[in-house]
Formats: structure tokens, C-alpha cells, sequence
């Protein structure tokens, strides 16, 4: 059940917002799980989403579906540099094997902050997921990314990043899931593959339309 | 041999954009694909190139077509940018 929250974190900081009328969508793939997401710029500062996960947790088979808006509610542009605030809010909930809706579900909510460079790139997502039954212990997430690029690539050149990312669940144990990255970038196609220090093998794909 | 000359001025003349625009916020390949896909998609635009590195949109315009400053500043922003200053090459004839 970390996996799957940690996934759904994952997905949404993703990119929460692109430009107007812009569609993007990603996958993601960790040991028993798999997600994708559509994602459409309707403004140049909201996106609607629908994300699907599907996980196997030994016994059971979860399909997990959610809609959700990205906000951005500020952004700071700059000549070579660009930060920007954004607030995740939706609802999802657990389709059960047998095809039953299962008595999960959720809210969505959440708040990225982040700042990049041609060459530095830093992320922090926390998210909750409220449900009706469970408001006085919300579980919560945290994550954050650090990039470096070792060179700077034009639009037709391949883009490398090395990445390091911190990943925290409340009620988790033992420490923060650490997974050093590699991102690559060509064209408007982004692919991330690493293996976490404990042996969880990260892949994610993306692509802007 | 005034002829061929004029002809080749005007040949390197096409080869500078009408207007050039530098953007404040561009850091990366998707930033590049949203401001091409955007300024692509306007009627007056005939071509249209991004350069990361000096964070400039160039774009070039159809035959006595234009494009205002505003409209400009709407599709930088549209794309999630902002502005920071537009140039204009002077028509040729205008030399």
C-alpha cells in the first residue's frame, strides 16, 4: 500500500500543468504496479487529470482511478529560470477485483513547489488523502527531487539529467525511500529510470502533444 | 551585376527573423515545444524557431501578414511565459 501511494505521488508532480491546450501523458512502473495519466492544459493555469493505477498486492488486484485538477497558482518566470506553486485537488477511488467499488473513497490534495534552470532542477510535493471515515489521521506523502544537468541540450539534442529523490509516507517504516535517476529529454519525449537504495526499480515515460 | 546583388542582399535579408522575442521562464524541451506549437498555430506565422540558450522565440510572417505586440504577448503567455522584450526587423523595403 506504500507503493501505491507513493505511486500516485509520483504521478501527480509529474508535470502538473503544461501550456494551453496542451495534453500530456505518462506512465510510470514500479514492482506491481502500474499507472498512466492524461493530462489537459485547459488554461495556462489549470489542467484537468484522470489517472488510472493498477497494482497487485499479493492476494488482491487494485484498480485505483481518479480525476483531479492541477492549479498553478503562481509562477515566477525569469530570463534562464522558472519557479513555480501549484495546488492538486481531486477525488479517487478503489475498484476492487470482482469489479465492486470498494469502501475507499478519497480525496485528493496537494501542493508542488519547484525551481529550475537549464542545469538545476529542485522539487517538493506533499500530498492527503482525506476519505470520509478517516479525517482525524490523514495520511500524508512527502517527496523531493534534486537535478543537475551535466551539459545544456538544444530542443534536438538529447538532455541528460541525474536526479535524486527523497520519498516519506507517514505511518512508513525506516527511512525515507531514497532513488538516485536518470532523466533523459528529447524533443518533447522524457524518460526517468533508478533503482531505489532498498532494490524498488523506478521507470516513467512522458510525453507532450 | 546590380541586379544579382540586390538579389542576394534580399536572399540574406530573408534569412533574419521578422520579429524576435525573448521569454522570460524558458528552461527546458517541453517550455520549447509549447511556445513552438503555439506561435505554429497562428495564421499570420510562417515559420517559427525557439533557441533555449538566449531564450528568443524568432518567428518569421507571411506575406503582408502581421502580428501585434498583444497578440504576441497573449501566445508567450498562453504558453506559460512572459515577455521580456520584442524586436522587429524593419521590412526590407523600408531599407
Amino acid at each position: 500500500m506504500v507503493v501505491f501511494w507513493m505511486t500516485i505521488i509520483a504521478v501527480l508532480q509529474a508535470h502538473p500543468v503544461t501550456f494551453k491546450n496542451g495534453t500530456a501523458v505518462t506512465s510510470i512502473h514500479r514492482p506491481n504496479m502500474t499507472m498512466t495519466q492524461l493530462n489537459y492544459t485547459i488554461h495556462r493555469n489549470v489542467a484537468v487529470a484522470t489517472t488510472y493505477v493498477k497494482m497487485d498486492s499479493g492476494s488482491t488486484t487494485l484498480s485505483l482511478p481518479s480525476v483531479h485538477f492541477n492549479t498553478l497558482l503562481k509562477r515566477w518566470n525569469r530570463i534562464g529560470s522558472q519557479a513555480n506553486l501549484y495546488a492538486m485537488t481531486g477525488v479517487g477511488w478503489n475498484v476492487l477485483q470482482n469489479g465492486s467499488l470498494g469502501d475507499s473513497i478519497h480525496g485528493v490534495l496537494g501542493v508542488q513547489a519547484d525551481f529550475e534552470t537549464p542545469k538545476i532542477y529542485t522539487a517538493f510535493t506533499s500530498y492527503t488523502f482525506p476519505t470520509l471515515t478517516k479525517m482525524s489521521t490523514l495520511p500524508y506523502s512527502a517527496r523531493y527531487r534534486f537535478g543537475i544537468a551535466p551539459y545544456v541540450a538544444q530542443y534536438d539534442e538529447l538532455q541528460i539529467w541525474v536526479v535524486g529523490q527523497v520519498e516519506h509516507m507517514s505511518g512508513a517504516e525506516g527511512p525515507p525511500m531514497f532513488t538516485p535517476l536518470l532523466r533523459y529529454f528529447y524533443r518533447t519525449v522524457l524518460w526517468e529510470t533508478g533503482v531505489s537504495l532498498n532494490g524498488t526499480y523506478w521507470f516513467q515515460m512522458m510525453a507532450h502533444f | 551585376m546590380l541586379p544579382f546583388l540586390f538579389f542576394i542582399a534580399q536572399s540574406i535579408a530573408g534569412e533574419t527573423a521578422d520579429i524576435e522575442v525573448t521569454v522570460k521562464g524558458m528552461v527546458c524541451s517541453f517550455c520549447v515545444q509549447g511556445l513552438e506549437k503555439t506561435f505554429g498555430g497562428e495564421s499570420s506565422v510562417e515559420k517559427v524557431t525557439v533557441n533555449l540558450d538566449d531564450s528568443l522565440v524568432s518567428v518569421w510572417l507571411k506575406d503582408e501578414l502581421s502580428l501585434a505586440d498583444e497578440r504576441i504577448q497573449t501566445l508567450v503567455n498562453d504558453s506559460g511565459y512572459n515577455v521580456d522584450k520584442i524586436t522587429r526587423t524593419p521590412p526590407a523595403s523600408d531599407k
